[in-house]
């Protein structure tokens, strides 16, 4: 790459970003869900001692940083990550890494697979062009442990509880559990139930998984989708585009459809969620949802 | 258990569980929220049963007897 003027948008492209002393370039690694093997990370070690300054930054984003890259070793030191299989992250206006808790995997909480999910949207976006940065996360939860809501696109682990009465003993701990009081027991002709308000239910986990008798099941399961969430200068919550979304494969075709309106309809460096508040939330969701 | 911390409250509960004989019962008091969380936890993976659990306004009261296996 040496003798050649280098190009910092192109470089950018590549997950490599200058810093402000001259020469000197960030080397941004790309770990899908946050996860590195031990080999990978004995090989950022080297590469880190070898041509940057024997250090790594973790980013917010569950990313690891090379500092201090020499910009005639930039090539060199992204061909020996690429050999223990890390490619290069991204910046600039385009699709970012896509980061997700432990998720089912490891999690009492965690209601989804979040790594595969996390892996099936890189293949599918990583890198896209878009007209600002672009950001997804998964969370298993509604512990929301990585941000879902913080995000230009955010997946959550959701479930909807159900009371089956037959195991039942009656204990009320769901009552004292549920984060929102959500569930309430109401006494009738046939006897006690427990019944939940669904206006307030957050479909999280806890009284599925902590019910002693095993009489909250899960009744159905899937993923609630935010749109439109960034923190940064102008921060905004993401709004829910769909509560609960029962189908990988309908999970994907909205996601397609909502990165698809905003690059279609989003300024230069507007964000999502900004695009979505200059356009209406209203009318941004119908022309998602609408030909579902 | 009120007033001791996570995980703290939830091992001395579990510790006087297994203390009690097959068919006697304790009542504990515990703080709302991440307390009777924790304790519920705990007492779950432990198999220990909860028998009824009222709100008392200032605590949580749980009524708790051994695991029937053990």
């Amino acid at each position: 790459m040496s003798g050649h003027e280098l190009d910092s948008a192109a470089l950018g492209k590549v997950g490599m970003m200058r810093q402000k002393q001259p020469d000197m370039y960030v080397m941004r690694l790309k770990a899908v869900a946050g996860d590195l093997t031990a080999d990978q990370l004995a090989c950022v070690a080297v590469v880190a001692r070898k041509y940057g300054r024997g250090f790594v930054h973790l980013s917010t984003r569950q990313g690891i940083e090379i500092h201090y890259v020499h910009k005639d070793n930039l090539e060199t030191a992204r061909l020996e990550l690429l050999e223990a299989g890390i490619e290069m992250g991204a910046c600039g206006p385009r699709v970012r890494v896509i980061v997700a808790c432990p998720g089912d995997d490891s999690c009492r909480w965690g209601n989804i697979d979040t790594k595969k999910i996390a892996r099936e949207l890189d293949a599918r976006y990583f890198k896209q062009e878009a007209p600002s940065k672009f950001k997804l996360a998964v969370t298993g939860c509604s512990h929301n442990c990585t941000k879902a809501n913080e995000n230009d696109i955010g997946i959550r682990g959701a479930i909807e509880p159900k009371w089956e009465a037959s195991d039942c003993n009656d204990c009320g701990l769901c009552v004292s559990l549920c984060p929102l009081h959500s569930i309430s027991r109401v006494d009738s002709d046939e006897g006690f139930s427990y019944e939940i308000d669904w206006e307030s239910c957050i479909n999280c986990s806890i009284c599925t998984s902590l019910c002693p008798s095993g009489s909250w099941a899960i009744g159905r399961i899937g993923y609630t989708l935010f749109i439109g969430g960034t923190m940064g200068k102008i921060p905004r919550l993401a709004s829910v585009l769909k509560q609960l979304v029962e189908t990988e494969e309908e999970l994907y075709l909205l996601i397609d459809k909502a990165f698809g309106y905003y690059c279609a309809n989003g300024r230069k460096k507007e964000r999502f969620g900004h695009m979505i508040d200059r356009i209406g939330l209203d009318t941004v969701k119908e022309a998602i949802l609408g030909t579902e | 258990m009120q007033g001791i911390s996570c995980p703290l409250n939830a091992m001395r509960v579990k510790a006087a569980v297994s203390e009690l004989e097959r068919d006697e019962l304790l009542e504990i008091l515990v703080d709302e929220g991440e307390g009777v969380l924790r304790v519920a936890q705990t007492l779950k993976d432990s198999g220990h049963r909860i028998v009824k659990v009222e709100n008392r306004g200032h605590g949580v009261s749980l009524i708790v007897g051994k695991s029937k296996q053990s």
